[in-house]
């Protein structure tokens, strides 16, 4: 006796309905697709948010609170509550331990966009993804005073090509009644995109921040201002008196720990350095609630998919008793004839779970140039692993469990039905 | 002294909670003898062939099979018994759609290691044996065997169900009503080759039918309104 025999009759069976099969097969792919994709955007997502800033040991600022502190200096949100003076700036980065740091003061805009008063350092140093480097897909970083450097998203919304002119706006919102009209800036680099917040910033020096602010007071312009025209601001030694925050990379990464401790208990000033890491994971845990919600949604809908195949397997019942009696009287026992509906089952499932898997990646390395473009999210690094293998595992061993309840039915069936066929 | 093909001795059955169905004091058959059993509805045909292949058990009485009593064994033998003994002839659409012709008339060596090795002992190769049996039935057309069954007739089917009740030289042939969805010629023709291969397979065969024009081709004839007690004890009550 051949005990895999049903095997054969399942796969045979499942060709000979192949309409219906197919259309079950492509419900669970379907959504085995649905789930895994949920599932790559948000590793993706997880990944390319811890991954926002890279090669940064420390962020440092005035005290506050952590998430403040990354996510101005870093996804240029929120509000900067205070400022580092350029004392102290000058004591955390000449240490010896300190292999460079990149000054960041905030507080200006341009149509919405964050304007960043920075260093040249920050055009190598700021690092993003797995340690890639801000590259530009057009002209070069900042060297005279009233340059910019825009980021991709800035440049690709606002329409700025290389040398257009810009003035940038005093505070941090869309439209400002206090502009710094007078001191425009000519667009000489734009960067090329990342998917971080660096595409939605607007970069100039420490020095052009000073620059524009000169004969302001609390946020407004006094008279003074108009003396310090823009060619006589040229000719000046400008010295920034204080910094929104700075980051820092350190010889060796094991002094982070140290540093963090020096910048916490340091006397002159209320300062606070966070781990980029450590202060990323804080944050998507406040995010991480969304993603457990999306998860779970996904795994309903391949419960449906599920739930699909038994309904279509449970109808088909009825109309194959025959089948069932024929096969009995050549000599099939009650149990093949439960084997028989099991492994149809499961050969459904594990069809639709594997194409499934082939769809999602298929889907990612055809869209991943759009994600990472419009999402900013890398999705490219995904290959399948052991977490396919056990979402195939899991949907195989889901539609063995359901897969029973037709199956044994048929069983009981086939021992009431005898070899009597009902027309 | 080879034991007959069918011995049911006191054989009573009825469906839990319902009246008699069926009371046979005695019915044999012997082994190779073609038995005509003559059965109208109603008759408790379904339920005696449901007795002879092991699916019922019975509520009293004997039932031995090639000198076995199937009515001692567990269900699993029972299984087993009828895949290895007994082919089996349904009155129409006997064949799966999904498997081929060939497939379709092997399946009993699927489920039947000795079936199996009889089929290979007589054709060579299950596939051979098919063919062979096939042709004798009257299906000669190599190309007719590549077809689709559901694209051949009835009486194709049919012939092929009877190959596939016939592989592997079981003992018994049961044929419930085989013949009952064929013209007249086609009948006499079924069954004259169906006759033909069951003595050439030395195997008795029960032909289960309503149509008593058929009788005259067996070794005897046994009218299931006359031995069923029962049937007969519902039939005068009714008169």
């Amino acid at each position: 006796m051949n005990r895999f025999f049903f095997l054969t009759l399942a796969a045979k069976s499942l060709l000979n309905r192949r309409l219906s099969a197919a259309l079950t097969v492509l419900s669970i792919a379907l959504a085995v697709s649905l789930f895994l994709g949920v599932e790559k955007i948000r590793m993706g997502a997880k990944e390319s948010f811890d991954n926002t800033i890279s090669g940064t040991d420390l962020i440092v600022g005035a005290r506050s609170g952590s998430l403040n502190l990354l996510l101005y200096s870093v996804f240029r949100l929120g509000d900067p509550t205070n400022n580092v003076t350029w004392e102290s700036y000058r004591a955390f980065a000449d240490r010896p331990d300190v292999a460079w740091t990149v000054p960041l003061s905030l507080g200006d805009s341009h149509k919405g966009y964050r304007v960043i008063g920075t260093a040249a350092s920050y055009f190598v140093h700021y690092k993003y993804g797995r340690r890639q480097d801000l590259t530009f897909a057009e002209g070069r970083p900042f060297e005279n005073l009233f340059e910019t450097v825009l980021g991709a998203e800035v440049a690709a919304k606002l329409g700025y090509k290389i040398g257009d002119e810009i003035t940038l706006a005093h505070g941090i919102g869309s439209t400002s009644f206090a502009n710094h009209d007078d001191k425009p800036f000519r667009v000489v680099g734009i960067l090329a995109p990342t998917g971080t917040p660096v595409d939605k910033s607007v970069h100039v020096s420490l020095e052009a921040i000073e620059a524009i602010h000169l004969g302001w007071q609390s946020g407004a312009r006094t008279p003074l201002a108009k003396m310090f025209t823009k060619e006589r601001v040229e000719a000046m030694k400008l010295q920034p008196d204080q910094i929104t925050a700075f980051l820092v990379g350190l010889t060796s990464r094991a002094a982070a720990l140290r540093y963090q401790r020096d910048v916490m208990t340091y006397r002159r000033e209320p300062l606070q350095a966070v781990i980029p890491g450590v202060a990323l994971a804080q944050l998507w845990q406040v995010v991480g609630v969304a993603e457990t919600a999306l998860t779970a949604i996904a795994a309903f809908v391949v419960f449906t998919g599920l739930l699909g195949m038994l309904t279509a397997i449970l109808t088909s019942l009825n109309e194959r008793r025959r089948e069932m009696a024929i096969l009995r009287s050549a000599g099939a026992r009650p149990w093949m004839i439960f084997a028989l509906l099991m492994s149809e089952a499961v050969l459904l499932a594990f069809c639709g779970a594997l194409l499934g898997i082939a769809v999602v990646y298929l889907g990612l390395a055809a869209g991943a140039p759009f994600i990472e473009a419009q999402l900013g999210i890398f999705v490219s690094g995904l290959v399948p692993g052991l977490y396919d293998l056990l979402v195939l595992g899991a949907v195989t061993g889901a539609a063995l469990v359901l897969g029973a309840v037709p199956a044994f039915r048929a069983y009981r069936n086939s021992l009431a039905d005898g070899l009597t066929i009902r027309l | 002294m080879p034991s007959s093909a069918i011995h049911l001795a006191n054989v009573s059955f009825a469906w839990p909670g319902g009246p008699e169905v069926l009371r046979l004091p005695s019915l044999s058959v012997g082994r190779g003898e073609k038995v005509f059993l003559r059965g109208p509805s109603g008759s408790g045909k379904s339920t005696l062939l449901g007795l002879l292949s092991g699916v019922l058990l019975p509520g009293a009485g004997e039932v031995a099979v090639l000198g076995e009593r199937i009515d001692r064994m567990p269900g699993a033998g029972r299984d087993k018994f009828r895949a290895e003994h007994l082919g089996i002839i349904f009155q129409m659409f006997n064949l799966l759609p999904y498997l081929s012709l060939t497939d379709n008339a092997i399946m009993p060596c699927r489920f039947s290691a000795k079936r199996r090795l009889a089929a290979l002992e007589c054709g060579g190769t299950l596939a051979a044996e098919a063919r062979r049996l096939l042709r004798h039935l009257g299906l000669h057309d190599e190309a007719m065997l590549k077809r689709d069954v559901t694209e051949l007739s009835v009486g194709q089917q049919q012939r092929v169900a009877a190959a596939r009740a016939l592989i592997g030289r079981p003992e018994i042939v049961i044929a419930d009503e085989p013949t009952s969805a064929l013209d007249a010629d086609a009948q006499t023709r079924f069954l004259d080759l169906l006759m033909e291969e069951c003595t050439r397979a030395g195997a008795a065969l029960v032909f289960v039918s309503h149509d008593g024009r058929l009788a005259t081709h067996f070794d005897r004839v046994i009218d299931l309104a006359e031995v069923n007690e029962a049937a007969q004890g519902k039939a005068e009550a009714a008169s």
